[in-house]
């Protein structure tokens, strides 16, 4: 039921996630932040369990705020993103996390931003665009069709934002509330809370 | 039998030697001083003379435990590393599990209760190292703290551990004054370190710990002009009298 929708633009990475959570069929919260800060220029995206969730995203935080406090230096992406996959790869084993996550970071040094599939199996692929739950069936097409790697900011919003509609009108389960966070050299920012409408229901409203 | 030999065993008259031995090691190390201002907190070292092939940033005595909590140490380099390295896991831990940064006192348990331990388990000796602890408490109020070799801690307004103790100690309590701003702070932890050190403010560390801000390490250009400060007024005072 989560969706989560991530790429890579010109020097920023912008991900998106739905703002539901719910068990069955309740939804508990529509104003969800799934997308979770690790460090001042990362972001873990997390869908699946919201109990595995919680405690594996508290796990990462806490091990690179450790790192970074015994080195005196932040970790980069790929790092943690290593880091991640191996904590997921030794758990499913034993006693696995139920996450799937989108892993997306700007490094000051290489001064590109960088995205990561990581899977509750241990897998990981640095990718360009991804999309996790549902939402991958639908948004992969429409980013493969449109992504580049030299989208500026404007142009990036508008293909999310073409992502997300795309996710409130095919998926039968409603999301309609995303939230939109950007990393870029000045950290994360919140971009937008879009609330997607369907064109559909306008036309009905007209007939009458 | 030697009651003063291998493990921390209480010799007849009630002491544990090793500990006291312990702090004996603490007495060599280079001094570390901390002082507690209105809202501000200063720790000075006095650096080792680095050797002349030695790269002297290596040498570091300041050393951040979390974000908002500093320390320093008197005594045995290599046991002060094990010392640091349990505190900074344990900040994370407690935010693991309880979501809110660590309290100054709470790591200065810490750190003490694992002082202590060392002294009445098998087969280890006590840490030779004195640490001071600084930053604010959740009402935001600056709190220094100091841990020696036995496990004991208490809160300071100003204290000093490391081989000149006792003079630096004479001279905060002459010259210490509640509610000091940054810059008198600063001047008075420079001042009580620039009396004892051997070869001047080249070898001096200063770190400044603010509210809510990064540590910051003061500069040498800065140190040097305080210090020239200070020697002119001696100088001053001298002619006058």
């Amino acid at each position: 039921m989560d969706s989560l929708v991530g790429f890579v633009g010109k020097n920023y990475v912008l991900m998106a996630g739905d703002t539901n959570a719910g068990r069955s069929i309740m939804r508990l919260k529509d104003d969800f932040d799934k997308l979770v800060p690790i460090d001042s220029h990362k972001i873990l995206a997390k869908s699946g369990e919201i109990g595995d969730g919680n405690q594996f995203c508290n796990l990462i935080i806490r091990n690179v705020s450790l790192y970074r406090i015994r080195n005196e230096t932040e970790l980069t992406t790929k790092s943690v993103a290593h880091y991640t996959r191996r904590q997921l790869a030794t758990a499913i084993r034993k006693n696995p996390y139920s996450v799937n996550l989108l892993l997306g970071g700007y490094d000051k040094k290489d001064q590109k931003g960088s995205l990561y599939y990581l899977d509750y199996l241990g897998s990981s692929k640095k990718i360009n665009y991804g999309a996790q739950g549902y939402a991958a069936l639908f948004v992969g097409s429409i980013l493969d069709r449109f992504w580049n790697e030299d989208l500026d900011f404007e142009d990036g919003l508008e293909l999310m934002k073409k992502c997300l509609k795309e996710v409130e009108k095919r998926l039968i389960i409603g999301t309609r509330c995303f939230l939109i966070k950007m990393i870029n050299s000045d950290g994360i920012s919140v971009v937008e809370k879009v609330m997607i409408n369907s064109e559909k229901k306008n036309e009905i409203e007209e007939e009458n | 039998m030697s009651y003063d030999r291998a493990i921390t065993v209480f010799s007849p008259d009630g002491h544990l030697i090793q500990v006291e031995y312990a702090l004996e090691a603490v007495k060599k190390g280079t001094t570390a001083v901390g002082v507690k201002g209105k809202d501000v907190l200063v720790l000075g070292v006095e650096k080792k003379s680095t050797a002349k092939l030695q790269d002297p940033r290596t040498v570091r005595k300041i050393v951040q435990i979390d974000d908002h909590i500093c320390m320093t140490f008197a005594g045995l380099t290599a046991d002060s590393r094990i010392l640091i390295n349990k505190a900074r896991f344990e900040c994370q831990s407690y935010k693991y599990y309880y979501e809110d940064p660590i309290g100054v006192e709470y790591i200065t348990r810490y750190i003490a209760k694992t002082q202590q331990k060392y002294t009445q388990s098998v087969g280890v000796r006590p840490f030779g190292v004195s640490t001071l602890i600084v930053g604010y408490d959740s009402k935001g109020f600056p709190k220094l703290y100091q841990t020696d070799p036995s496990g004991n801690f208490s809160s300071w307004k100003a204290s000093c551990i490391g081989r000149s103790e006792k003079p630096v100690k004479e001279f905060l309590e002459k010259n210490y004054v509640d509610e000091m701003d940054e810059e008198q702070t600063v001047r008075l932890t420079i001042q009580s370190l620039v009396e004892v050190v051997e070869s001047g403010e080249k070898n001096i560390d200063i770190a400044i710990m603010r509210k809510n801000k990064p540590i910051e390490f003061l500069g040498r250009t800065r140190i040097a002009e305080i210090v020239k400060e200070f020697e002119e007024e001696k100088k001053r005072k001298e002619e006058e009298d």
